[in-house]
């Protein structure tokens, strides 16, 4: 059992830092993905005549895409390692063990994306028509391939597939999710593509108001895919295990919220696109574009928090709990305690009462802090507050019948009371009743409900608890 | 047999990836940082003529590469952040928690760099006052200085185990001031050299636009770069292996001096090179003085890894890597490869097939 230190961000969660990170770096990401196909649409549409002013469009589209895909995009995208690895560095040590040639066959197209894209770039004013279609072919083929061997090992946290029972790569790769995730994401890029154009357009001072109406109306053909969203946000929904389903579907209020944000937003941009710039072909303003690329943004930023949120428990489904421990791991935690193999004490300045609260506070960095502060967003005292101590006690024991979304508490009855000392301390700062001497009846009480509650979630095992329980890892 | 061919095929395969990966990463990034420190030194040099501060060739080709070479610096350094994941991963987790708000800092300052290099490359830039470009590129390779200071403090805290424990609690890296700077001195100082060898490879190939035929005879003091840079660098790194008692053990073996002797004939090789005026403006030798540069950071990234290796209990990493080895996919990464890089040469094909000097005016 590797144990790490863990940095708490109070009053943010570290699972923010992961969102904001993340959010961007998709956005960017697929709108690179987005932007190579909508180029060679372009390109097409100038060499075959179509569109007088396509090639100034591609000249002038692609500078954004270098500027802010080429840069920003690739950054973030490194920037996710390093914030995966702040918020939980045993899902990305596992995700990275269990895929890295994966991984590494993704970086060979990301290298061939930015090497087509620097050759169209740096030459396509000295080369012929034919010549930039196929690199900007070449760019949005090795991008699109970025998306789909990256769609696979993200989709795998959801749902592993028949992965989980002999590890085979394939299964793993090809999982439940897999298809519908990425034509999803196929459409979304090809709409971030569509929506940067209008605004890109609309930088374009050279053109008339009817030469920018006639560009933005070839813009909007790459959202009408649009459409066929509600059909893959369907098979998305059927292919998810029905507890993450149930989560998004009004188990979870937060969830619930962003995936209310993210279908919401997608209508409002699909509505417009569809009705008023495809069918009326209307023109679009600067400012409307960009609100409808926020609105893209918004949408994004639900779909992403709803896919991360969907797989609690786990961070893995099935393999890895969302606070980096795994499943078999917990029977042996209840006895020998989750604090024997973590050699990091408190950092200093933490405000702690005593013994029993120094222990507490390091069960609560050990099991909460990945997806809760203290006192911060989402903070436990705040979401317990309306507990006794008794009640938190049982609450904490049998954590995975309280809460089904929640891991089962991994620790021993002296570890579970030291928390709600720790935390009921934090609430109201009696120092006398924090560290007094700890209750036998108290903690066979727990062990009590602990046992009653057992080592298995409640959530996402109907059959796969002889794999995950047999430590089959 | 020598490190790291004494590592069980797994193993070697894995470390064999992460330094040749490492290298290529450091060579791109080495031409950003000491083109950023060239550009401040050039504005002060040519305080009170502009003219020839935007006609001089290095500069000309420093302001107008150096986005491409972060582009590439960033590209070629996921593959070792990859690897290392797996060489060392508890070590190199812990070592980044440990930094924490630095790396998560470093994400916003990359990006920031990046910009700037644009700003450097801008119009704008060229109307500024002498200070003030200075001052901008000051900046951005004071921004490098940073991203470059996390690494290092990443690879020494990583090798301190026993120190974790403490330095989480206090939040004090277990560094020493000389193992920081012998260490920082030893990449910005062959960054000079990576980056003389570099633009001169530039100027005597790239003829769409940045160099001329004439160009490349006028740079000859490029070889004081280079060749301080290549003294600095033999310094520094003995230093840096001197204050740290692993380091100096892990040496202080057959391993450590095979690499450091095979290192020692490509440093002097490149002394020579270097040192005639006349062959540091030939085209005749840039070939082989990138490979000397390419062959002596490859022995100095080796002799990193052994004192690493020496410093951690690196035989218990050995199963890990075992495990990881037995993982899918290795084939389709090495097929995948083939053909990437065949469409990359066709790409290539391509743009030669086609291109003609005359540009394409496609405003009108």
């Amino acid at each position: 059992m590797e144990v790490f230190p863990v940095n708490q961000y109070d009053p943010l969660m570290p699972g923010i830092l992961m969102a904001i990170v993340a959010v961007v770096h998709v956005f960017l990401a697929q709108f690179a993905v987005g932007g190579g196909m909508l180029l060679c649409y372009f390109q097409w549409l100038a060499m075959t005549g179509r569109c007088p002013n396509a090639r100034l469009f591609v000249h002038g589209y692609f500078k954004w895409l270098v500027l802010i895909s080429f840069v920003a995009g690739a950054v973030t995208g490194v920037g996710i390692w390093f914030t995966a690895i702040q918020v939980s560095a045993p899902t990305i040590g596992e995700m990275i063990r269990n895929f890295h040639w994966i991984w590494a066959t993704e970086y060979l197209f990301f290298l061939l994306e930015i090497f087509a894209g620097y050759l169209f770039y740096r030459y396509h004013r000295n080369i012929s028509d034919a010549a930039c279609l196929k690199l900007l072919g070449m760019y949005a083929f090795a991008a699109w391939m970025s998306l789909f061997l990256i769609n696979g090992i993200i989709s795998w946290q959801l749902t592993p597939g028949g992965w989980i029972d002999d590890h085979w790569i394939v299964a793993g790769f090809f999982n439940p999710t897999f298809w519908p995730s990425l034509f999803f994401r196929t459409i979304v890029a090809l709409t971030l593509a569509g929506l940067v154009a209008c605004i890109v357009v609309n930088t374009m001072t050279k053109l008339d108001q009817e030469e920018k109406r006639t560009l933005i109306n070839y813009a909007a053909h790459l959202l009408v895919p649009m459409v066929l969203m509600p059909i893959l946000g369907g098979w998305f929904m059927l292919a998810m295990p029905e507890d993450s389903r149930g989560w998004i579907t009004g188990g979870s209020p937060a969830m619930t919220l962003f995936m209310n944000i993210s279908v919401g937003a997608s209508l409002a941009i699909g509505g417009y696109a569809f009705i008023g710039m495809f069918l009326q072909k209307l023109y679009i303003n600067g400012a409307t574009a960009t609100l409808l690329l926020m609105l893209a943004f918004g949408a994004t930023a639900g779909g992403e928090f709803v896919r991360e949120g969907s797989r609690k428990p786990y961070s893995i489904r099935y393999w890895m709990y969302s606070n980096g421990i795994f499943p078999d791991e917990v029977a042996q935690m209840r006895k020998d305690g989750c604090l024997a193999n973590d050699p990091y004490p408190l950092t200093e300045g933490t405000k702690v009462a005593g013994e029993i609260t120094t222990r507490g506070a390091k069960v609560f960095r050990r099991q909460c802090a990945v997806c809760h502060t203290v006192v911060g967003i989402n903070g436990v005292t705040d979401l317990t507050k309306t507990w006794d101590e008794e009640q938190m006690r049982m609450n904490f024991a049998k954590l995975q019948h309280t809460k089904p979304f929640m891991p089962p508490f991994a620790g021993t009855p002296e570890e579970l009371e030291s928390l709600v000392r720790y935390l009921k301390w934090v609430e109201h700062g009696d120092d006398s009743a924090a560290e007094a001497p700890l209750d036998e009846e108290a903690l066979a009480n727990i062990q009590k409900w602990l046992d009653a509650a057992g080592t298995e979630p409640t959530s996402g095992l109907h059959q796969r608890s002889d794999v995950v329980m047999k430590g089959h890892r | 047999m020598p490190f790291p061919f004494d590592l069980p095929m797994t193993s070697l395969t894995y470390m064999l990836l992460y330094l040749a990966t490492f290298v290529t990463h450091h060579l791109s990034m080495h031409f950003v940082v000491a083109g950023c420190l060239t550009i401040v030194g050039a504005s002060i040099w040519y305080r009170t003529d502009n003219e020839s501060l935007l006609a001089n060739p290095v500069i000309r080709v420093l302001r107008d590469w150096m986005p491409f070479g972060l582009s590439a610096a960033i590209t070629f350094g996921v593959a070792p952040l990859l690897f290392v994941q797996i060489l060392v991963p508890h070590h190199f987790y812990t070592a980044n928690l440990l930094l924490g708000w630095r790396w998560m800092v470093v994400i916003p300052t990359l990006i920031a760099a990046f910009y700037l290099l644009y700003v450097l490359k801008s119009k704008w830039f060229e109307r500024l006052t002498w200070w003030q470009r200075a001052l901008v590129a000051a900046v951005n390779a004071g921004l490098f200085v940073f991203i470059g200071f996390c690494w290092t403090a990443n690879h020494l805290v990583s090798s301190q185990v026993e120190a974790w424990p403490e330095a989480f609690a206090s939040g004090v890296l277990p560094l020493a001031a000389i193992q920081v700077v012998s260490r920082s001195l030893v990449w910005l100082s062959v960054a000079f050299v990576s980056m003389a060898s570099i633009v001169t490879a530039q100027l005597a190939y790239l003829r769409e636009g940045t160099a001329t035929d004439e160009d490349l005879p006028t740079v000859g003091w490029l070889r004081w770069f280079a060749l301080a840079g290549l003294g600095v660098f033999a310094i520094a790194s003995l230093t840096a292996i001197g204050v740290s008692i692993p380091g100096f053990s892990a040496v202080n073996s057959g391993s450590g001096y095979l690499w450091l002797g095979l290192g020692f004939l490509l440093w002097a090789g490149q002394i020579a090179l270097w040192d005639s005026g006349t062959m540091a403006t030939s085209r005749s030798w840039i070939g082989l003085r990138l490979g000397l540069l390419a062959g002596m950071l490859f022995c100095g990234a080796v002799v990193r890894e052994l004192i690493r290796a020496a410093s951690i209990d690196f035989a218990a990493l050995i199963p890990k890597h075992e495990e990881a080895g037995e993982v899918q996919g290795f084939s389709l990464f090495l097929v995948t490869a083939v053909i990437v890089i065949g469409l990359m040469t066709l790409s290539v094909w391509w743009v030669r097939q086609s291109y003609h000097a005359e540009e394409v005016d496609i405003e009108s």
